[in-house]
């Protein structure tokens, strides 16, 4: 725990949109992020959240793959379990990507430039570092840089349960999840992984396969699930139809997989 | 000419073909509250099998919503208030907290049971007098979809009365609450350290946090501002201006404290005891 690192709290929506207009005019990753700073760091753009936080854990960039394994359940302990409405506000992933969680998002997203012409980095700023209060979908909140660590993690969470493998760890879907990035996105890019029964099933038989269920794989799974959902409601359905729906699509992406 | 959209296994009664009946959704109405949002919306059919199915238990009234900003979808069973002539009128609730920004429903009914040897009468003759087993959770109609936006009555990051106050952890207190009102922008909540771990974990039921820990520390504010007011002034401070704000919205100094802070909360006591036994119907 560093004690300068700020406490979780959001920013206001005209700070939020002075970020984007600091982006816009900005030459380099540099003048960017110093006019980001003179923004955030004033007090009357800031939001309290109705509870106190405290200092949180620092979160760690280590290795290239399986990154936040553990960063994720870090983050979702610190900011803890809230209703899905208040946590698609973009103002508190801004506060906490621009300043609590600065140093991480440094070495986890790095903003860099080529040369003076090359803007490619304000796609990264986009994409992982700021949100729009009025555009946030499941595609940009399952990217941005902190956001996608509590929803993946509130998506895959699973407390007091009996429910596979997260018998003895709450977060051991998480985890798994977190494993690759390809497979956050075969899950969780379909509407079809929203549906928890459904994504607990497909983790299950992730576990279960170990390191024989590839990303290509899961994704061919995803899709057959979607499509099955296009002419009937999987969601109603118990967990052991689930079960049989995922196992009937793990047979079509194994055909598939010993073919190719 | 026979459809050919080669999605369903089935025949289905909707836009298409399949079925020359008609099944279609009308005078959608859409009430947000505070707490959820009401959906009410006809559907009309002349189709001589579709309601038939829902009598009988094979199939039911379907709505299945869709919120990309908060990457949730769920089906619910809206109720029939009304049966009409050749259709129903139908109504459902959706919690606020589930959604936000744009949602979008889809009108449908889908088998509960498996539905062995199923065959509309409208059926497209195409299809011959062929019938169909169908699964449960199959879709048989699809009315069309609409969409709808979540509008917030209330931003909990910027709220008329709980940005007066400020929650902290209290390791010196053992039981209770205890208020400090010496801060120029907030009173200062303390809550012992077990009970402050507790209501942070009941962060997905604001109404029980209001209930148990906002209540009584407005109630106290009141009072401390209608006693002490008198002797020192109090507008320098922030959360005073505000609450002095909401009382003189809510009928003023002179009417009961608890009154006025029921009022200004709209009636905590209230959503929280309704939610709670909501909560305990849907367990059981």
């Amino acid at each position: 725990m560093n004690p300068s690192t700020p406490e979780a709290r959001a920013l206001t929506e005209s700070a939020v949109l002075d970020l984007f207009g600091a982006l816009e005019f900005a030459s380099c990753p540099e003048k960017f992020l110093a006019s980001a700073d003179a923004i955030v760091i004033k007090p009357k753009n800031h939001l309290a959240l109705p509870v106190s936080r405290g200092i949180p854990d620092d979160l760690t960039v280590e290795g290239n793959r399986g990154v936040d394994v553990d960063n994720a359940p870090r983050l979702h302990e610190y900011i803890g379990e809230m209703d899905r409405a208040n946590a698609s506000d973009a103002r508190l992933w801004n506060y906490l990507s621009f300043a609590t969680y600065r140093a991480y998002m440094e070495k986890r997203w790095p903003l860099t430039q080529n040369d003076s012409a090359d803007e490619a980095w304000k796609g990264r700023v986009k994409d992982r570092w700021l949100l729009h209060t009025g555009a946030v979908t499941r595609g940009r909140l399952v990217r941005h840089g902190i956001a996608r660590l509590w929803w993946v993690t509130h998506l895959t969470y699973f407390s007091h349960s009996n429910i596979g493998i997260t018998k003895d760890d709450p977060y051991a879907y998480t985890r798994e999840v977190f494993k690759s990035e390809d497979r956050i996105n075969a899950l969780f890019d379909r509407e079809v992984g929203a549906i928890p029964s459904v994504m607990a099933a497909v983790l299950d038989h992730a576990t279960y396969l170990g390191t024989k269920a590839t990303d290509k794989y899961l994704q061919r799974i995803m899709q057959y699930l979607k499509l099955i959902n296009g002419y009937r409601e999987i969601g109603i359905l118990d967990e052991a139809s689930i079960a049989a729906l995922v196992n009937a699509a793990a047979k079509r992406a194994s055909q598939h997989q010993s073919s190719a | 000419m026979m459809a050919n959209r080669g999605c369903y296994p089935h025949p289905v009664l909707d836009k298409s073909d399949d079925v020359t009946s008609d099944y279609e959704v009308i005078n959608v109405l859409i009430d947000p509250s505070q707490q959820d949002i009401a959906i009410a919306y006809e559907v009309r059919t002349d189709d001589p099998d579709i309601l038939s199915l829902i009598d009988s238990g094979k199939a039911i009234h379907s709505l299945r919503w869709h919120c990309s900003s908060t990457i949730a979808t769920d089906e619910m069973n809206p109720s029939e208030y009304q049966r009409m002539p050749g259709g129903s009128k139908l109504r459902a609730w959706l919690d606020q907290q589930l959604v936000r920004g744009d949602v979008v429903a889809d009108v449908r009914v889908i088998a509960v049971d498996a539905i062995k040897g199923h065959r509309w009468t409208n059926q497209h003759a195409d299809y011959g007098g062929a019938s169909f087993d169908l699964q449960p959770g199959d879709v048989l109609a699809e009315a069309g979809s609409f969409r709808f936006n979540a509008e917030k009555l209330y931003d909990p990051l910027d709220p008329p009365i709980g940005s007066c106050f400020r929650f902290i952890e209290s390791a010196r207190l053992r039981k209770g609450i205890k208020l400090a009102f010496d801060g120029n922008d907030t009173v200062d909540v303390q809550i012992p350290t077990q009970t402050f771990n507790d209501f942070k974990l009941l962060s997905h039921r604001p109404d029980l946090q209001i209930a148990l820990v906002v209540l009584p520390a407005l109630l106290e504010t009141l009072d401390f501002i209608r006693t002490s007011g008198k002797e020192e002034p109090l507008d320098d401070k922030a959360w005073y201006v505000a609450i002095d704000g909401l009382v003189r919205e809510n009928g003023g100094w002179d009417t009961s404290l608890l009154e006025l802070a029921q009022k200004i909360l709209e009636n905590p006591l209230d959503t929280t005891m309704r939610k709670g036994i909501a909560s305990e119907e849907d367990d059981q």
